[in-house]
């Protein structure tokens, strides 16, 4: 089996809220990046993985097998970082880690100590005292611990200073070393992603927007500023969003060649980063 | 399961104790009602039961259990476990501190009030009546979570109470229908008077199938209870 992670025609309804036939895969060896606007459904999607909520269809496949009738067997293999750990407030770190070690037979209780020493974590500290970095740092600790292949982290880095967040996004790149492993990561600092994702999902309002790798997206999309004129009839299919400013355009497209072909010196075209996709596609008007 | 139980434990080791201190502390006021120290012996069970759902509704721990490798029916059945792991250990506190007050202090009043809580017939009803509110809560608990369980629980309880107080009432106007069952000796200390249901019971099936009948009626209970858990707790999304 070549992918860590199959999703495939993934819904889920509650509320106003609908998730549409979300289908996407994670590669072994691979970081997945998946971003999107607040209530995109980035969150539904890794409850729904994770069996925390129930789906209305399609069909979610970790190393080959079914997140819910093999229920067991997929979570032993999967580590989650949650965005806001939630473990025994008032247990010791080493205490909080007896209560998790008994549900994982791989559990290696000397990797566990050693991953506290390296992020800084007194064992005998309680959960509570711990600030949002090293709550951060002691869930990866607990995700590693028990020789996970399959790492799902969300929003791991939001609120976190910029050292952790490095050395976080280290932490990832030696785990995808081992080729079996792949991880999962959700978030809105698309920066980290630019740093280390291999692909790239963006979701909006429960639809892909494009699943693919993240060298395809950042060589392929650009943003194009100019005046009016790229308004016309003929231009406006090169855009997937535009912005429409009261002398000037600026406008996204996933076909950078072909607009700087069409539009040459009329345009400057910039390559889009990620940022600028999320913004021009959850914010810009739409036309494609 | 007991995995689920042991972290229970370590989550909620030192207000287990603290109960187990307050509930002694009260063993050892001088109790004439036998209802009373029964009342405070199921509530000591409840309150036990409730600490580890406690802190895991303040930490929100239930997120991080339902992502670990266990189906929910696995974790219904652990708090199921831990359930009966308390209904014993609180029976024995309860029954051992009666023993041991009993024993040393010889007034009128410990051995009116503890003398009847002292029998085999004691346990059982103990065990009853311990086994059913944990059966009746932890359905609840697993449709509405903790919060709004306990407020239906509560309600539910205060209708009892209300119902048995109306009874009372009836009972005191000669109601022909009740007065059988509802006699002015078992009004005047209910928790003796279950008790003696509970001896002639025993005394009309012999000990060993009384016990054998009670620990059917209890697993009966659990299983139907269990069943209505799991169903509910498998629907509950985090």
């Amino acid at each position: 089996m070549h992918n860590a992670l199959e999703i495939d025609r993934l819904a889920k309804s509650y509320g106003d809220f609908r998730l549409r036939d979300v289908s996407f895969s994670v590669p072994r060896g691979y970081i997945m990046g998946l971003i999107g606007p607040n209530g995109a459904g980035k969150t539904t999607i890794i409850k729904l993985i994770l069996n925390l909520i129930r789906r209305d269809g399609g069909e979610v496949r970790i190393f080959g097998s079914d997140n819910r009738s093999r229920e067991v067997e997929v979570k032993r293999r999967i580590g989650f970082v949650h965005d806001a750990p939630c473990f025994f407030e008032h247990l010791t770190l080493r205490n909080v880690g007896r209560t998790i070690a008994p549900f994982y037979p791989d559990w290696d209780g000397p990797l566990f100590e050693r991953l506290l020493r390296d992020f800084d974590l007194p064992p005998g500290k309680r959960f509570v005292k711990l600030s949002r970095g090293m709550k951060m740092k002691f869930a990866l600790a607990v995700a590693l611990s028990h020789k996970a292949d399959l790492l799902i982290l969300d929003e791991p880095t939001s609120g976190l200073d910029p050292v952790f967040r490095r050395e976080l996004l280290g932490r990832l790149s030696a785990f995808i070393q081992d080729e079996g492993k792949a991880v999962l990561f959700s978030t809105h600092i698309t920066a980290d992603l630019e740093r280390i994702a291999d692909f790239i999902t963006f979701i909006r309002e429960g639809e892909i927007v494009f699943s693919t790798s993240k060298d395809e997206i950042l060589g392929s999309w650009a943003v194009v500023k100019g005046g009016l004129e790229l308004l016309a009839e003929d231009k406006r299919p090169l855009f997937k969003a535009v912005r429409k400013r009261e002398f000037s355009v600026q406008a996204l497209t996933a076909i950078a060649a072909e607009a700087r072909r069409r539009l040459g010196p009329s345009a400057v075209i910039e390559r889009a980063t990620l940022e600028d996709i999320m913004f021009y596609l959850s914010r810009g008007n739409g036309h494609a | 399961m007991l995995k689920l139980c042991y972290k229970d434990y370590l989550a909620g080791r030192w207000l287990w104790l603290a109960t187990s201190a307050i509930y002694v502390l009260y063993a050892v006021q001088p109790l004439g009602s036998s209802v009373m120290i029964m009342a405070f012996g199921l509530a000591f069970v409840l309150a036990n039961l409730l600490i580890p759902f406690i802190f895991e509704d303040k930490d929100k721990t239930e997120v991080l259990y339902a992502g670990l490798p266990l189906t929910r029916a696995t974790i219904v059945r652990g708090r199921y476990l831990l359930g009966i792991l308390i209904l014993a250990g609180c029976g024995l506190l309860v029954f051992g501190m009666n023993a041991a007050v009993g024993a040393v202090v010889q007034t009128p009043i410990y051995q009116g009030g503890l003398m009847p809580l002292r029998s085999p017939s004691a346990v059982a009803g103990f065990l009853l009546a311990g086994g059913l509110a944990i059966a009746t809560y932890l359905p609840v608990y697993h449709k509405l979570g903790l919060g709004r369980a306990n407020m239906v629980f509560v309600a539910a309880w205060l209708m009892i109470f209300t119902a048995a107080a109306g009874l009372e009432r009836l009972a005191s106007v000669h109601l022909k229908l009740i007065r059988p069952i509802l006699t002015a000796e078992f009004l005047k200390d209910p928790g003796k008077g279950v008790i003696s249901w509970l001896e002639a019971m025993r005394s009309a099936a012999g000990t060993p199938i009384f016990f054998l009948a009670v620990g059917a009626l209890l697993a009966l209970i659990f299983l139907a209870s269990m069943r209505i858990s799991v169903r509910a707790y498998e629907r509950r999304e985090f």
